[in-house]
């Protein structure tokens, strides 16, 4: 088994996009409310709503009194104030003295309790963006990292829940297969590319490609995102809380694409639709299950025409026009 | 004698051991019915033939795979406490990674990573309903993209740049500990290609000549030319693998004299594959053509492979070019003093 140094090179921090729809946008929403007003909407997240101590020495630091208003960052954090303010930290790992194989070792043989419900937690210390972290764990249970991660971490993981209080790199959650990813910061590139189940939910904003070639499972983003979000992607739902950059979505696929800000162009092909009511519940549901907080009706689905079509003369039998 | 099984040393000082310098590099597997496909991916296997498949391709989720179980053992062997060993696989790492599953990083001795796009048999840059279906278990109800063809991915969209993309190969040689992680590309502008390539310091090199347009004198030219470029890049002891079009045992023995370390044999498994297809039994209960798939597998490919093996055994290891290219044995001409054959 190859040996990964146990101090790795630092991960550059995610550069977040700075999408702001212009011109070109493809529709712009009324009445936006006091949510959409934040720094979700019309701009990036700010990198001062990072902690301080996630954050790689030359990144932004967070103001962290301004983001704990939020209701969002609230939900995320209910859980997950202070190592030492926690009672029930079963486990404690630090990625700096041991090595990568050792700690996906030391996870994996954490005894489960035997109720599902409840899951062993695992606290992991010493995450100084260290590239390909934490990957392929196929083992229930509860991990919080503390610190930045650098490229593909996560990848191929199934059935555990993470939380990560800072930001990550490129291709987070890569194939991941079940299980939860929620990153309290920023993500780089291609985050959640390929990824068959779970929940990747990023609490600040993502670069270009977020959820390519996606195969399943749900890909939440409270800020914004790059271009070509849903590029290859072929099932799976993706929720957008900010802006989107160029070529928004995927004609020839079955991915739910949901956003409540703009998008700089949709990828030809594909249309933006008001949500129906069954779907608002469904997003409703999947929201609350990300922890992120919001309200459905602010979304809109971005949909491949020929699919809507579709839904539009099955449903005209149903609710005929002429009602 | 010049070494037919090699043993190939990864970034990080791992080694993965292959017996022939030969591999199935891009097999029709949906043409197959899966179980057949899988009988005879294990059976080419069994030949120590490097065979690309991803686990999707020859099995359902649920059933077991000849090519990705352990070699069962003798059981007058069973006594000792021997790692279990497992057939040559390579596991096609695909720009969008349809089909993929993490179990395809068990046990491979090569991942081989596709920076580019390529064709499907019908030409197009895109995967047939087919294909799609079977990779991703598609219901009959909702078929993949409304059940028409999917475009094949031009690059991962989790890699941001060759420099970076040195960073993924580093994250498969972990997900893959067993294998050595190649780049695959084509041999259009193979200055700009192979020196891209080599920015993500793979392991080696897999370079696709397989284009019909490519006859014998310009394959030859190519793989001495690809070597060079390794060579002028500081990369001449990485492997350089080739996909050909078609070759005889003869071609193959020339093009490893010329500086390639492994050739793919598709030309020689496409009769092969027409066979099984047309002996094949439409009633699943008729198992004796099943059955003879091993057999029949080595009757269409021993004898060549065997024939590469006697021709290898020929080059002079350390010569030129021009020497491994030789029709004479090098120790004889040296023993008869003949000084222009064995300088």
């Amino acid at each position: 088994m190859p040996h990964v140094p146990k101090p790795s090179q630092p991960a550059q921090p995610p550069t977040p996009p700075q999408h702001t729809a212009g011109e070109s946008a493809q529709t712009v929403t009324p009445g936006a409310d006091s949510r959409a007003s934040d720094a979700s909407r019309g701009q990036a997240v700010p990198l001062e709503a990072l902690p301080s101590e996630a954050l790689p020495d030359d990144a932004p630091q967070l103001d962290s009194t301004h983001d704990s208003t939020h209701d969002s960052m609230a939900a995320f954090d209910q859980e997950s104030v202070d190592t030492a303010s926690l009672p029930d930290i079963e486990h404690e790992f630090s990625m700096q003295e041991l090595f990568d194989a050792e700690l996906r070792q030391a996870i994996r043989s954490v005894p489960l309790k035997g109720d599902e419900e409840k899951l062993p937690r695992v606290e992991i210390q010493g995450a100084e963006g260290q590239h390909a972290a934490l990957m392929r764990i196929d083992h229930p249970v509860k991990l919080r990292v503390r610190g930045s991660l650098g490229d593909y971490a996560f990848a191929y993981n199934a059935q555990t829940v993470i939380k990560v209080f800072g930001n990550v790199g490129h291709g987070v959650a890569e194939g991941m297969c079940s299980g939860s990813v929620r990153i309290r910061g920023h993500a780089g590139h291609g985050a959640g590319t390929a990824m068959t189940g779970g929940t990747l939910g990023i609490y600040g904003s993502a670069g270009d490609r977020a959820g390519g070639a996606m195969r399943g499972g749900g890909l939440f983003v409270r800020g914004n995102v790059g271009d070509d979000v849903g590029l290859g992607a072929l099932a799976g739902t993706i929720v957008i809380g900010g802006d989107a950059g160029k070529n928004l979505g995927n004609p020839l696929s079955n991915v739910a694409v949901f956003i409540r800000g703009k998008a700089a162009s949709l990828t030809p092909g594909v249309t933006e639709a008001p949500l129906r009511k069954k779907q608002e519940v469904q997003l409703g549901l999947l929201l609350i299950s990300a922890g992120i907080r919001g309200d459905a009706t602010d979304f809109r689905r971005i949909v491949p025409i020929a699919k809507l079509a579709a839904e539009n003369a099955a449903r005209g039998e149903v609710v005929p026009n002429w009602r | 004698m010049f070494p037919v099984a090699k043993t190939l040393t990864r970034s990080d000082g791992a080694s993965v051991r292959f017996e022939l310098p030969l591999f199935w590099y891009d097999p029709p597997w949906i043409q197959l019915p899966l179980e057949v496909a899988g009988r005879l991916a294990a059976s080419v296997a069994n030949l120590d033939v490097v065979v690309s498949a991803l686990r999707r391709d020859v099995t359902a989720d649920e059933d077991p795979s000849e090519l990705f179980a352990p070699i069962p053992v003798d059981e007058s062997a069973a006594g000792n406490e021997t790692e279990p060993q497992f057939l040559p696989r390579m596991t096609p790492y695909r720009a969008e990674r349809y089909g993929f599953s993490p179990v395809d990083f068990d046990q491979t001795r090569v991942i081989d990573v596709r920076l580019s796009a390529t064709r499907d048999p019908s030409g197009r840059l895109a995967y047939s309903p087919d294909q799609m279906n079977r990779w991703e278990n598609a219901a009959d109800h909702s078929p993949i993209g409304g059940g028409g063809y999917v475009a094949t991915g031009a690059f991962p969209t989790d890699v941001v740049s060759l420099k970076q993309a040195q960073t993924k190969l580093d994250q498969l040689r972990l997900l893959a500990p067993t294998a050595v992680v190649f780049v695959s590309i084509d041999c259009y502008r193979l200055e700009e290609e192979i020196a891209a390539a080599l920015i993500a310091q793979p392991d080696g090199l897999i370079v696709r000549m397989n284009q019909p347009e490519i006859e014998g004198l310009q394959l030859a030219a190519l793989v001495t030319r690809a070597r060079q470029l390794m060579d002028e890049h500081q990369c001449g002891e990485k492997p350089l693998w080739v996909v050909p079009g078609e070759v005889s045992s003869r071609d193959v023995a020339k093009l490893i004299a010329l500086g390639a370390s492994a050739v793919a044999i598709d030309a020689w498994c496409t009769p092969l594959v027409q066979f099984l297809l047309e002996s094949m039994p439409t009633s699943r209960y008729d198992r004796s053509a099943f059955n003879q798939i091993p057999a029949v597998a080595s009757q269409y490919l021993w004898d060549d492979i065997d024939r590469v093996i006697g021709h290898l055994s020929t080059i002079m290891p350390q010569g030129t070019t021009a020497q491994r290219l030789g029709t004479y044995h090098s120790r004889w001409a040296k023993a008869c003093g003949v000084s222009l054959l064995a300088p």
